[in-house]
């Protein structure tokens, strides 16, 4: 399947400059994830490295799951463009023999492969950490004396 | 600080358990985030628990969607369906704190104008002893990190607007 990307769709009127149009060849990936926490800090950053894309390449990423169980399946539909920009990340242009841009080299055996846990980040950037940082700038030396126990306690537990 | 909108759903919804048709709610809520990663994920985490508090259960969530939104760059639109036994009680998001959050990098001058000072540490006006609790708290998993939330940091914010409440 081609995925084309249309800007200015319907917008352009006479004289004006055209937006860009992305075309990329679709790739559907299909795999059982074992638990979504490693994938997103682990195995999809080594995907998305490893492919040598630009993440705004996923064009779409969904997981499904069943109740109590968590989510375990994982659909992944990568645009692999044929030299539009901004598609192909680094110095890989598109190469004309697109259809083996993914299995050359072995590439996808490749994600068979056991990645490292890359550990926790400092700055998350996520929406706990910028709350902790605002209690943090908001807040009296008593209240994070106790957040600090909590701190204490959670590290413990996840110690043990 | 991020603005965050948040759309949720409830519907009826039924799935098969050895053999059994359970019933069940699903709340299926909506917003817009970055590309998928950790971060997203622990927001994911963050948007539902507040919803649902204690009916929350990260193995309850069964669909998962990121799909990016035409013509921006790294916006994605996120969907996640979550079960819930019950006909859910959902309660606002949390974000903003109760006191002022001094900041470091705005300031103002003589004639009332806020002036914004970039600095290559975002953390530079917190003291060392914060800084060392800001790192010990984010080096700990988002399951922690929850509980924390959950049990200590989030009664010392409140729902900011209507753009954060989630609107059943």
């Amino acid at each position: 399947m081609r995925i084309v990307t249309i800007e200015r769709f319907g917008r352009l009127d006479p004289g004006e400059q055209s937006g860009y149009v992305y075309a990329g060849d679709a790739w559907l990936l299909r795999f059982l994830i074992q638990d979504p926490t490693r994938f997103f800090a682990a195995e999809l950053p080594r995907m998305v490295h490893l492919l040598d894309i630009d993440p705004r390449q996923i064009m779409r990423l969904t997981h499904y799951g069943s109740p109590g169980s968590g989510l375990r399946q994982a659909e992944v539909i990568l645009s692999l463009s044929p030299g539009q920009e901004p598609p192909i990340k680094s110095t890989a242009r598109f190469d004309p023999d697109a259809a083996t841009v993914l299995d050359r080299d072995g590439l996808v055996y490749r994600l068979q492969e056991r990645v490292e846990d890359p550990g926790p980040a400092d700055c998350p950037g996520d929406q706990l950490s910028d709350r902790f940082e605002a209690f943090l700038r908001a807040e009296s030396t008593a209240a994070k004396r106790r957040i600090a126990e909590a701190i204490r306690r959670e590290e413990e537990n996840e110690a043990r | 600080m991020k603005r965050v909108k948040v759309s949720a759903t409830t519907l009826k919804a039924g799935y098969q358990n050895r053999g059994k048709f359970v019933y069940c709610t699903l709340l299926r809520m909506q917003w817009c985030g970055g590309p998928p990663g950790a971060r997203e994920w622990a927001d994911t985490n963050f948007y539902l628990s507040e919803a649902l508090r204690k009916q929350y259960d990260a193995q309850s969530i069964v669909f998962l969607d990121f799909r990016p939104i035409p013509e921006c760059d790294d916006e994605y639109v996120v969907t996640a369906e979550v079960t819930v036994s019950q006909e859910p009680k959902l309660h606002p998001i949390r974000v903003a704190p109760r006191k002022p959050v001094r900041s470091g990098s705005i300031k103002e001058d003589a004639d009332g104008n806020l002036i914004l000072e970039l600095r290559p540490d975002p953390l530079w006006d917190l003291t060392e002893a914060d800084r060392q609790l800001f790192f010990r708290f984010n080096r700990l998993s988002v399951e922690s990190r929850l509980r924390i939330w959950q049990n200590s940091l989030a009664r010392y914010f409140d729902a900011a607007d209507r753009h954060s409440r989630v609107s059943p």
